[in-house]
């Protein structure tokens, strides 16, 4: 299950149908090992030694290992799940011996522990949660059976012997199951609760969940915890994010959500020149005004309001539409960017809002030239410059734009060019280090995902005399209304644009990914949901189906001699099982008889002492409460026949017995009440 | 192991909830969440497990060393609940020293229901001892935690045992009573028996042939020998050293437990000769009651399962306190493992009892003590020798 899971975490299938066979294997092998061993019988230990040997050489050979597995194996970074998976293969060949079991949990917690901190498959903790119970029952079972193997081995019991006496109360398997489905009830309602307690100091620590293929833009908690000064770009492949929600935002339309913008290119990479400043909050609110120059900016803009609330805590960075004009968020200081990025410190929690007003380009103004923005400082006047890019490049957005007459036209053609260009592909191999990324995606590979569109989009803009930038945050768009003006916003909508400055107008947005050809299952804002493949469905329906018909098939065939009155016998009892009607019948009796001495306990306050047999108790009792000496002297008989009855007990006489407790238990609560009034 | 793999899994959990904190991840909060608990819960079924129970405790009262004791414990939950399976195990005093036939039965206490679980020790070691501790083992029932309780029995349920040396065979000094060989043709100077028959009881090996009662055997089926009053005249005086420091030996065997059992096979052996044996040392004449055969060897092992090395005395005390309080005897078994300057001097006075010094090497059992100190040394046992003691060097203890 944990190499399985782990295996769709990774989006490798395949994977984990190896391991699942490779598993079942060896646990076959170790099945029939321990019928040759015979493991109760001589006390060998050398298969712990043996896992451990197993378990460093899967840790050593983990690269050759994981190049076994089909599709070249797990990337280079998530090498050690497959270390892992190869662990829990080798554990399986030593299954037999109840003690390797507990360590065999291990790997497995681990691999859950990976997958989680990945965090790129939503139904991971209630996997998770199946793997417990699991856990649990094979844990009693085993521990049950080193019991049984030590009972036999100094005391000569049998399992029939222990169970009818020594072992008759025992609390075992369907215990320890009862208490791991109390377990995760208690965790399915009190996480949530731990986490944002604890929030505060996650967010202080302010560490991300592991990046599948981390730095990368495309990656959701990579960026949005805490956007870097820079950013790589043609990482290579990246985890699909998952389907979570991240923001929920309330706004008039559906925008671009800015958390940080870039723009110097150089070196695989792109950098923020923007100077921050930290403001306290004062009054009501934050004073972006003597840092944010957002009406100098969008001097024709339109004013939007907004409120945004964080769906996951830990982030940093705010998500913000157009250019800031006031923003309000429960903390007491903001650093703030001349770019109009902001960042909190602590982190923001969980359901946490932020509202603010901004101000977006006007439709009513179209467009027309792009100029470097106002009040650039003078360390970034050169950034926007177009001799940034490679005369091949400069080539290509030439032949591109010229039957442009605007700027805006310009753009335009460029935007097209990239998006029929390259394809869209998460899956798409890194760029060698040595390669500019963006030669590489427009001249050689021609795929990538949105960092690479939106890179050659901006340096083949900056080639031909376009002020471009780059940004990273959140599309929204209508696919994501919930209700009117509601927008879910999830991982998956993690993203990297182009922006373009235009005189009078401000940054508009030119997403290259829109209309652009997509790899099949690796296109823009695809998740791992989608990634269910039938064959692991069609094994998942094949294996429960399985399951269900032979132990259904099992429980028939052990019943199969069971008449009707067995059935009503079981049925009456609350039994599902009526193979033990005997059994079940003697228990009923004592249940019966403890409940029953209990409950004359409570009600008459006389305790019970240990050496006062049942007869003497509820005799002592009748004459404290002045019962007829007869009642108590019926029940005591009645009671002793279901406990020491030589013939036996059967349903009847416990149907007679209880009839009996409920008189001796009514006269005895009348006479309690009779007592007290007097 | 087992115990080496919950503290992996509780170590994983732990390391799972610190990632989970770090990263803000909520699929590894329920994760760890869920492993805490499910770790936490197996800890809170260990607890639970060993409280609130009810113990009673049974056993004989006196055993041999090297006897089988069957201890059981009768245990019953106040509790209305299902319990995993628990240990149960006696405190049992330091001094008793005892191999472990069989561990006790893991039981699931039942609610008001009495389940009972026995263990078998082997005393190798005599004592009277008491105890009234039980520790309680538990576990959750996947065998994840542990907790151990103790709990301090009533005085009614407390454990009380008293075990007797074993009979230790060696070459006594002493022909065997009225006749040795089957035919009983050889008598020996020391078997005097008397002449009026005291009782018939069965026979034991070691009995003069004829004192077989051959009637009383047909009659029973039994072999029966009969029992004479004992000659007056053969009194036999035994003497364990047990002054402090005397004790000479490891955790497993001392030279006191040696000459205890000795002493003990000694006794048997001069009773059954028909001789009077006293232990002057351990015992005043005022305390002695006659009796029957069985009965006086009941005494002798009261007497000797409480001998302990703590005493202050020499055995040159012994014997004047002896020579003061008793008559004279015809022979006397001292028991040494170490030197004693003051003893040679001291069986000056008893020239006309026959003296016996059974010396013990307890170089085999502690090597740290000198050998000067050790009562087989050559030159104290010529010095005992010269006071007119017959030496004997008595055998190892094969254990």
């Amino acid at each position: 299950m944990a190499a399985m899971t782990a295996a769709v975490a990774l989006r490798n299938n395949n994977a984990g149908f190896l391991f699942c066979a490779l598993i079942l294997a060896a646990t076959a092998i170790s099945y029939s090992l321990r019928n040759a061993v015979k493991p109760e019988e001589n006390g060998h230990s050398f298969d712990i030694i043996a896992f451990g040997i197993g378990c460093a050489l899967c840790m050593v050979l983990r690269d050759p290992l994981n190049q076994i597995l089909p599709e070249g194996g797990y990337t280079q970074n998530l090498v050690q799940t497959s270390a892992l998976s190869w662990m829990l293969v080798i554990g399986s060949l030593f299954a037999w011996r109840d003690s390797t079991l507990l360590f065999l949990a291990v790997p497995g917690i681990a691999i859950f522990g990976l997958v989680g901190a990945y965090d790129t498959l939503e139904q991971a903790p209630y996997i998770f949660f199946l793997f417990i119970i699991i856990t649990a029952h094979t844990f009693a079972r085993s521990n049950l059976r080193s019991a049984l193997s030590w009972a036999k081995k100094h005391h000569r019991k049998t399992a029939n012997q222990l169970e009818s006496y020594e072992w008759k109360a025992l609390a075992g398997p369907e215990w320890a199951v009862g208490s791991a489905l109390a377990v995760i009830v208690f965790s399915w309602f009190g996480a949530p609760f731990i986490r944002q307690g604890m929030s505060g100091a996650t967010a202080a620590i302010g560490a991300t969940p592991v990046a599948l293929n981390q730095p990368n833009a495309a990656n959701a908690d990579g960026g949005m915890a805490s956007p870097g000064e820079t950013v790589s770009i043609g990482r290579g492949p990246i985890g699909k994010p998952s389907d979570r929600m991240v923001l929920s935002v309330r706004i008039e339309e559906p925008l671009y959500l800015r958390g940080r913008t870039y723009d110097s290119y150089s070196a695989n990479r792109w950098r923020s020149t923007a100077r921050t400043t930290v403001i306290r909050r004062d009054g009501l609110g934050f004073d972006l005004a003597p840092i944010l120059d957002s009406r100098e900016l969008v001097p024709h803009g339109r004013v939007i309001e907004y409120t945004i609330r964080f769906g996951r805590s830990g982030a940093r960075a705010l998500f913000l539409p157009g250019e800031p004009l006031s923003v309000d968020i429960p903390k007491d200081s903001l650093s703030v960017g001349d770019d109009g990025n902001m960042v909190t410190r602590p982190g923001i929690g969980q359901y946490e809002q932020v509202y603010g007003k901004s101000l977006i380009p006007s439709p009513d103004i179209a467009p027309v030239e792009s100029t470097p923005p106002p009040n650039l400082p003078e360390n970034a006047q050169n950034i926007y410059s177009r001799f940034g890019s490679t005369a091949e490049v400069r080539a290509l957005a030439n032949s591109i734009v010229k039957s442009a007459r605007t700027d805006l036209e310009k753009a335009e053609l460029l935007r097209e060019a990239v998006s029929q260009r390259i394809v869209y592909n998460l899956q798409a191999p890194e760029v060698p280090r040595e390669a500019d990324p963006v030669e590489h995606v427009l001249f050689k590979t021609q795929e990538g995902y949105c960092d690479l569109f939106a890179s050659s989009l901006a340096q083949l803009a900056r080639a031909a005399g376009l002020h471009s930038r780059v940004a990273t945050g959140f599309l929204v768009g209508d696919d994501q209304l919930v209700s009117s003006q509601n927008y879910q916003v999830r991982d998956r909508d993690y993203h990297m644009w182009t922006e373009i400055y235009f005189d009078k107008v401000g940054w508009v947005v030119f997403d290259a990914t829109e209309g652009a050809r997509e790899k099949p299952g690796f296109g823009r804002g695809s998740v791992w949901k989608d990634q269910a493949d039938p064959r692991l469905v069609t094994l998942a329906s094949v294996l429960g189906g399985s399951l269900i018909i032979g132990f259904g098939g099992y429980f028939l065939w052990k019943n199969r001699r069971a008449s009707l009155r067995d059935w009503k016998l079981a049925f009456a009892l609350g039994r599902v099982n009526p193979a033990l009607d005997g059994d079940a019948v003697k228990r009923a009796a004592h249940r019966e008889v403890a409940q029953f001495l209990h409950q004359v306990e409570r009600i008459s306050r006389v305790p019970r002492r240990f050496e006062s047999t049942a007869r003497e108790y509820l005799g002592s009792t009748a004459v404290k409460f002045n019962l007829p000496t007869e009642l108590a002297d019926g029940t005591s008989q009645q009671l002793e026949s279901l406990l020491y009855a030589r013939s036996g007990v059967d349903i009847e006489r416990v149907a007679r017995f209880k009839n009996q407790r409920k008189e001796f238990v009514g006269l005895l609560k009348s006479a309690k009440s009779a007592k007290r009034r007097r | 192991m087992r115990r080496t793999g919950t503290l992996t899994l509780v170590i994983s959990s732990f390391f799972l909830a610190i990632v989970a904190s770090i990263l803000g991840s909520p699929g590894l909060f329920y994760m760890a969440t869920a492993l805490i608990a499910f770790v936490i819960a197996a800890k809170a079924q260990a607890w639970l497990a060993v409280r609130g129970l009810r113990i009673q405790r049974t056993l004989t009262q006196t055993a041999q060393v090297g006897d089988s004791v069957t201890i059981t414990f009768i245990v019953t939950s106040g509790r209305r609940i299902s319990r995993p399976l628990v240990i149960l195990k006696d405190q049992l005093p330091p001094r008793l020293r005892s191999a472990l036939v069989t561990p006790a039965l893991a039981i699931a206490p039942a609610y008001e229901r009495p389940i009972s679980t026995s263990y078998i020790l082997r005393p190798t070691r005599r004592g009277n001892f008491r105890w009234n501790e039980v520790e309680v083992l538990g576990g959750d029932a996947m065998g994840l935690a542990q907790s151990k309780i103790k709990y301090v029995l009533s005085t009614k349920d407390q454990a009380q045992l008293k075990v007797y040396p074993a009979p230790l065979a060696f070459e006594a000094p002493i022909a065997f009573g009225g006749a040795m060989g089957i035919d009983g043709g050889s008598r020996s100077h020391y078997a005097r028996a008397g002449i009026d028959i005291r009782s018939i009881r069965n026979y034991v090996p070691g009995d003069p042939l004829r004192h077989i009662d051959w009637k009383a055997t047909a009659r029973t089926g039994n072999t029966m020998v009969k029992e004479f009053d004992s000659d007056t005249s053969l009194r036999a005086a035994i003497f364990i050293q047990d002054g402090i420091g005397t004790e000479i030996g490891n955790e497993r065997w001392t030279t006191l437990e040696s000459a205890c059992g000795h002493a003990m096979f000694l006794a048997e052996r001069l009773l059954l000769q028909g001789a009077q044996v006293y232990f002057p040392g351990l015992e005043s004449p005022s305390g002695m009651t006659s009796g029957t055969l069985s009965g006086r060897l009941d005494a002798i092992r009261d007497l000797l399962a409480d001998v302990r090395s703590n005493e202050t005395r020499t055995v040159a005390d012994q014997l004047a306190k002896a020579t003061q309080n008793f008559e004279p005897f015809g022979q006397i078994f001292i028991f040494l493992s170490k030197t004693e300057d003051s003893l040679p001097a001291a069986l000056g006075p008893l020239r006309e009892s026959q003296v016996y010094a059974m010396l013990y090497d307890g170089s085999k059992l502690d090597q740290n003590v000198p050998k000067a100190e050790l009562a087989s040394s050559t030159t104290y046992s010529r010095a005992l020798e010269y006071a007119g003691a017959q030496t004997i060097f008595m055998p190892e203890v094969q254990l």
